[in-house]
This record gives structure tokens, C-alpha cells and sequence, in this order.
């Protein structure tokens, strides 16, 4: 299993550096901090479970991961009757981001400490760190533990923390952000609820990339100040390189807790569309083993049997085909609004689909 | 600011169907030194030549279509400079010339232009050439000999090895050396064999062409080539006049790994130039031409649709066995 996940994908270039070794910056508004509607925990070793999933609820924390609440995972991890591991996600496998693994090794302590809360509240025995292995350009070395806690290098290449389960655990795994966890601490140490989230601000035309601790509700510009534009940007894009958003109003967008990385780049003048030429490169390295050049043929020509017969609904949306298309087709975002209308039509007739698809494939596989 | 909508990813690889392109000029640039080497300026003229009724004729079928005129795209270019190479160096201009536009004008715009014609446009201008002028593209200068660089060649012309071969009997001149570094009559381009394995390396490396492919069309044609030799020689030395002799080589590296024309992935990629290796030796046993690598290769074009669809049934059965079926599948 594992072993096709290595096969596939993408080796990218980190640019984590300089972001990933300066100091955390902070875009703070004074007196933004809130404290919480609980009383004070007076001995945070002695909390039981509960406690600590009122003291989520109560800060508001939500994983920067899934943009799930952190309380409501823990509780469901809970309600299941607790799970076998809980690990630290900062896997952050995309490239210029580590807003994950900055504030880990800046944060060392309250992440830790957050994680052994986190730990306490799902019912876990065994607690890890999950960072993304194939990062070669840092400056700071990766230790095996931190406080004790295994750190556990994940292999593979790029879309790492697109796939669904933990490689070795599958089952009875709650994955939970960095971050969250440090807000969790933080929650129960300071008694202060989540007003901030931490971002990588990165890309070719900022001049002093770093990792940032903004006050959520700041606008993407300010940060983007904060580190200084080199030149005017063509793209402002929040998240990553390769799933995030590109956004076309930056001083009205405003930061938020999911928020991972705000990105400027130049515009490339050199870029050009070409046709497809039928290469097979997007195939050659799609993690889902689809074939992104005949669903963007069948997508071009709304053959919805098709779709269903290359399998559309098992795209993950991981732009590693259109990152690797030597034509510069828009691979990825047609085959996700292919996607969505194949998802679309199946929610408005769930029963008649499979006869019609099957026959619908005979058919139109003469015309591809 | 005036900042534009983008799709993700943000980021892209620098590869572009125009460096793909540009590699393959590279090296069959290096052929045509080769070329100049064993045939003087003629064999630089007829690539000249090819690639200047390429343009044109690139920039009539563009009038024709209504496409955009512009000399961005190097494919037809490839065609051009590779047809040439297939052709004897003593080859009239007119016969390139008639090569190249069919090429182009009939193989490959009909269908749409790049990227969507069926079958390879060198294949097809080499095999109308062919049938058309059966003598002039099959009788050979002999290398290092002075050709007059323009109007028709008016010196001895000898047969190759294939013609040879094709009559069941043993090739004679040229021991292994001379045939590796293309010192033997054959095609102008197509008889540098370590050069032209040379240009393979290259385009591997840079990542141009499935790997898979030359290799395994090769091997089964090797293997085929031993089993069942032609004419009364050991198994061995079969093999090495079988790959050396005609245009097997080159045909692999440049023609069989056109992206256009061939499945699309790895694996379908294996089965095809198996298949296209069995047709290639069935084709020269039975076939009617000395060289027919050709031909062999349009009828695998007609038919690599085929390998992608029993390919992609393949890897439906893969994606299924590898996932448990996600939650909100409703099937």
C-alpha cells in the first residue's frame, strides 16, 4: 500500500528557508487577548478529560488542519472509546509553507504540553510528531524527540497530508494540528482563548519571509506588509503553492484560523498555454493513479460516462498534474469542477446512475 | 495592485511542450553533424531544405485551420529535420520536399494539428516516399564518398544491408565496428547507431520520452531477430544485422516514443512496443519493402488507443483494490 504512495507524486523544492529558521514575528493588536468564561484551572496536571474539552470549546480553537473544532474531535475520538495514538501534525509538505513546523520548534514546549493534553482528553497511550521527511534545504536540524516525543519522519512524496490515514495506523489515529495544540496550552496555561493563528508569509516578491503570529481579523494585506513587498504582486494566494486560493481583494480578506500561508508572487510573463501532446506525465505521477488528460478531455466535452469511467470522484484535487503539465493546461481545476458536477448529478439521481454510466462508457469510449 | 484570479497550483514545473520539442532539435542537430561528417554539405542542405517547406507548409495549414500564425511550436520542425535523416543522402529535394509536405499537409493538420493526429507524420511521409519512389529512397551513397551538395546525385549508388537481408542473403561489408559508428550505406541518419543511442540517453535523462519504450521494442526485436534468423547466420550475429541495418533504432528512439501517438502511460507504453516489435519482424519478414519499420508503426498508431483503454480498465481495478471505498460514495 504504502509503497505506491511512494511511487507517486512529486520531489518539489522546499523554499522554506529563510521563513522556516528566523523567529516567529508577531502582527498582534494590543489588548486583543480574551480570557476565558471558566474558572482558572489551578493544577494543569490534574485535569481530567472533560476538563480539558470544556477548556477547547470554551477558546474556540479550531484545528488549522481540517478546520474542524478541536472540543469535537476530541469528543468524538473520546466517544469512540478513545483512540490509540494521537499525533502532532506538522507535516506541512507543501512548498514555502511551515507554519506548522516553525511554531513546533519555536514553541517547542507548548506544543508538547499541548499535545499531552490533547493526548489525556482522546484516551491515548501513545502520543507522536509527524514531520514531512522529504524537506532537504532547512537550516535547522530535525531532532528524533522533542521532550521525549518520538518524532516521526512521514517518506513519500508531495501530497503527504492529502492522504486519508497516518501510514502506520490507518484506524484509531486523530491527527491534530500544531497549532491547535499550542492553542490548547495556551487555553489552559494563560486562560486565554484562540485570537490568533500562525501563517507563513513567503513567496518571490516578499522581501523578508517569515513566520507570523496574526491576530485573526487582520487582513491579508497587513501581513503582507508586516514582511514587505519587494515589488507590486501579481498573485496573492492563501495557502499553499499548490491547493491554496488565489484571492483578488487582500486589505478585505481577513485572516483566519485556517489560514497557513499568505503567498505574493510575480507574475511569470513566460508562461504560455499549449495543446496536449498526450506526453502521460500528469498520469505518471497522479497519487490517485487516475489519468488527469483523458478526464480533462472528457470534462472539455462534458462526457459525463466518461468521467465516471476514469473515475473522477477519486481526484483529491492535489494539483501534482497540472504542476508537472508540460502544455500548462489548467489540469487540476477542470477535473475538480468535473467533479463537482459528476458529485452533482449523482445527489439528484442516485438510482438510475450505475446502468446509465456503464452505458454511457461503451458508447463514448469510441469518440476519445 | 491589479491583482488576476489564478487556479492552483501556484507553482509549475519550467518543462513546456517547447523544451519537450527542443531536446529532440538538439539531438538530431548532433545527427546532422554526424551526417555532414560521413556525406558533406548535402546532408546539412536536405535538412535545410526539409525544415523550410515544413515552415511553409506549417503556415499554410494555420491560414487553413484559422489557427493563430506563429512559429512557437517546433513539432512540424521535429518532422521535417527527422525525415531527412530516414532518406538516403543522395535522395532528390523534391522527394523531401514531397516527404515533408505529406507529412504535414495529410498526416498531421487534418486531424487538428499538434497533438491530435493519429498516426506519426515522419511515418507516413517516409512511407509515401516509399511506395512513391521506391528507388530513390532505397538505393544508398556510399559514406565518405564526395556528393555534389546540389541537383540530383549523379554518383554510384550501392543497396544496404536490409536490402540484403530482405533477400535472404548474408550481409558482407562492414564488420561491427563500421556498423556502430554508421560507417556502412544505409539511411543518413538512421546508420549512426551509437549516436543515436547517445541522443536516447539524453532524452531519458531530461525526461522527454518513456524509457520503457526503445528498450522494450528493441529487446523483443532482439529476441525475435535471434530466434528466427532470416538468413543462414547464428542467432547473434542475426541480432546485430537486424538492429543495425535499416531504420529500427532511430524509429525507436524518435518516432515509436511520440507522445502524440503513443499510449500514455508507463505500463500501457511496455505492451505496446512489445506488440510493435513482433509487428516490425513480421513485417519484415513478410512485407513487400526492405525497410518497413514504417509501416509496422502505423498500424500500432491505429491501434495504441487500445493499449490506453485496456490500460485504464487496468488501473480501475488498481484504484479499486488499493482504497477502501470512500464514505460518501453512495454506489
Amino acid at each position: 500500500m504504502a509503497f505506491h504512495f511512494l511511487s507517486k507524486g512529486l520531489v518539489l523544492e522546499q523554499h522554506k528557508e529563510p521563513a522556516l529558521s528566523r523567529d516567529l514575528r508577531e502582527l498582534i493588536v494590543p489588548g486583543s487577548a480574551r480570557p476565558l468564561p471558566l474558572p482558572k484551572a489551578e493544577d494543569p496536571a490534574a485535569l481530567s478529560p472533560e476538563e480539558i474539552i470544556a477548556f477547547a470549546d470554551a477558546a474556540g480553537i479550531i484545528d488549522e488542519r481540517d478546520s474542524l473544532p478541536l472540543g469535537e474531535k476530541l469528543r468524538a475520538a473520546r466517544r469512540d472509546g478513545g483512540t490509540a495514538m494521537v499525533v502532532a501534525d506538522a507535516i506541512d509538505d507543501e512548498p514555502y509553507v511551515s507554519s506548522q513546523l516553525g511554531p513546533l520548534f519555536k514553541l517547542s514546549s507548548q506544543a508538547v504540553g499541548g499535545l499531552l493534553f490533547a493526548a489525556k482528553a482522546a484516551g491515548a497511550q501513545e502520543i507522536m510528531i509527524g514531520v514531512y521527511k522529504n524537506v532537504y534545504d532547512l537550516r535547522l536540524r530535525i531532532p528524533n524527540t522533542l521532550y521525549g516525543v518520538k518524532i516521526k519522519r512521514i517518506t513519500g512524496k508531495y501530497p503527504a497530508e492529502a492522504r486519508s490515514s497516518f501510514p502506520e495506523g490507518g484506524e484509531g489515529v486523530l491527527l491534530v494540528g500544531v497549532c491547535a495544540l499550542i492553542h490548547l496550552y495556551r487555553a489552559i496555561h494563560n486562560h486565554t482563548a484562540q485570537t490568533t493563528s500562525f501563517l507563513t508569509v513567503a513567496g518571490n516578491c516578499v522581501a523578508n519571509p517569515a513566520n507570523l503570529e496574526a491576530t485573526n481579523g487582520l487582513s491579508v494585506w497587513q501581513a503582507l506588509e508586516r514582511c514587505g513587498l519587494l515589488e507590486e504582486p501579481a498573485r496573492v494566494v492563501i495557502g499553499g503553492p499548490m491547493t491554496g486560493m488565489s484571492i483578488l481583494d487582500p486589505a478585505h480578506t481577513p485572516i483566519s484560523a485556517t489560514t497557513r500561508a499568505v503567498l505574493a508572487f510575480l507574475d511569470n510573463p513566460r508562461e504560455r498555454h499549449y495543446s496536449c501532446i498526450g506526453c502521460g506525465k500528469c498520469a505518471s505521477v497522479c497519487p490517485q493513479e487516475l489519468s488527469p488528460l483523458f478526464l480533462y478531455k472528457s470534462s472539455k466535452q462534458k462526457l459525463v460516462g466518461m468521467l465516471r469511467f476514469y473515475d473522477v470522484e477519486r481526484c483529491i484535487g492535489c494539483g501534482t498534474c497540472s504542476y508537472v503539465c508540460p502544455a500548462k493546461l489548467e489540469l487540476s481545476a477542470e477535473i475538480l469542477s468535473a467533479k463537482r458536477l459528476v458529485e452533482g448529478l449523482d445527489k439528484a439521481q442516485p438510482q438510475t446512475q450505475p446502468q446509465e454510466g456503464t452505458q454511457e462508457d461503451q458508447n463514448d469510449t469510441q469518440s476519445v | 495592485m491589479i491583482l488576476k484570479a489564478y487556479n492552483p497550483p501556484h507553482i509549475r514545473k519550467r518543462d513546456s511542450n517547447r523544451s519537450m520539442m527542443d531536446d529532440v532539435l538538439i539531438v538530431l542537430i548532433a545527427l546532422y553533424l554526424m551526417a555532414f561528417y560521413y556525406y558533406g554539405p548535402r546532408a546539412l542542405l536536405l535538412g535545410l531544405h526539409a525544415a523550410g517547406v515544413s515552415i511553409v507548409c506549417d503556415l499554410v495549414c494555420k491560414l487553413l485551420l484559422r489557427q493563430k500564425l506563429s512559429l512557437r511550436d517546433h513539432s512540424s520542425l521535429v518532422t521535417a529535420l527527422l525525415l531527412p535523416l530516414l532518406l538516403p543522402a543522395s535522395v532528390d529535394y523534391a522527394v523531401v520536399a514531397v516527404a515533408v509536405a505529406f507529412a504535414l499537409v495529410v498526416v498531421k493538420y487534418p486531424f487538428g494539428g499538434v497533438g491530435h493526429n493519429l498516426f506519426n507524420p515522419a511515418a507516413g511521409g517516409f512511407a509515401f516516399v516509399a511506395i512513391c519512389f521506391p528507388k530513390a529512397v532505397f538505393s544508398y551513397p556510399v559514406p565518405l564518398e564526395a556528393l555534389n551538395a546540389f541537383g540530383s546525385f549523379t554518383g554510384r549508388l550501392v543497396t544496404s544491408a536490409s536490402y540484403t537481408l530482405k533477400a535472404g542473403g548474408v550481409p558482407t561489408g562492414g564488420d561491427f565496428l563500421s556498423m556502430l559508428l554508421g560507417n556502412t550505406p544505409g539511411p543518413m541518419g538512421a546508420t549512426n547507431v551509437l549516436v543515436v543511442c547517445a541522443c536516447l540517453l539524453y532524452l531519458v535523462v531530461r525526461g522527454s520520452v518513456h524509457w520503457q519504450m526503445p528498450l522494450c521494442f528493441l529487446g523483443t526485436c532482439a529476441l525475435w531477430a535471434g530466434l528466427f534468423p532470416r538468413a543462414p547466420i547464428p542467432g547473434g550475429a542475426s541480432v546485430i544485422y537486424e538492429l543495425f541495418s535499416g531504420c529500427l533504432i532511430m524509429g525507436a528512439v524518435f518516432m515509436l516514443t511520440d507522445p502524440v501517438t503513443s499510449p500514455k502511460r508507463a505500463s500501457a507504453c511496455v505492451v505496446y512496443a512489445v506488440f510493435a516489435g513482433v509487428i516490425t519482424m513480421l513485417f519484415r519478414r513478410f512485407g513487400g519493402f526492405e525497410e518497413s519499420f514504417a509501416f509496422s508503426l502505423l498500424l500500432c498508431n491505429a491501434l495504441a488507443p487500445i493499449f490506453d483503454y485496456l490500460d485504464e480498465l487496468f488501473y480501475r481495478a488498481v484504484r479499486r483494490g488499493r482504497f477502501v471505498p470512500a464514505k460518501n460514495k453512495k454506489a
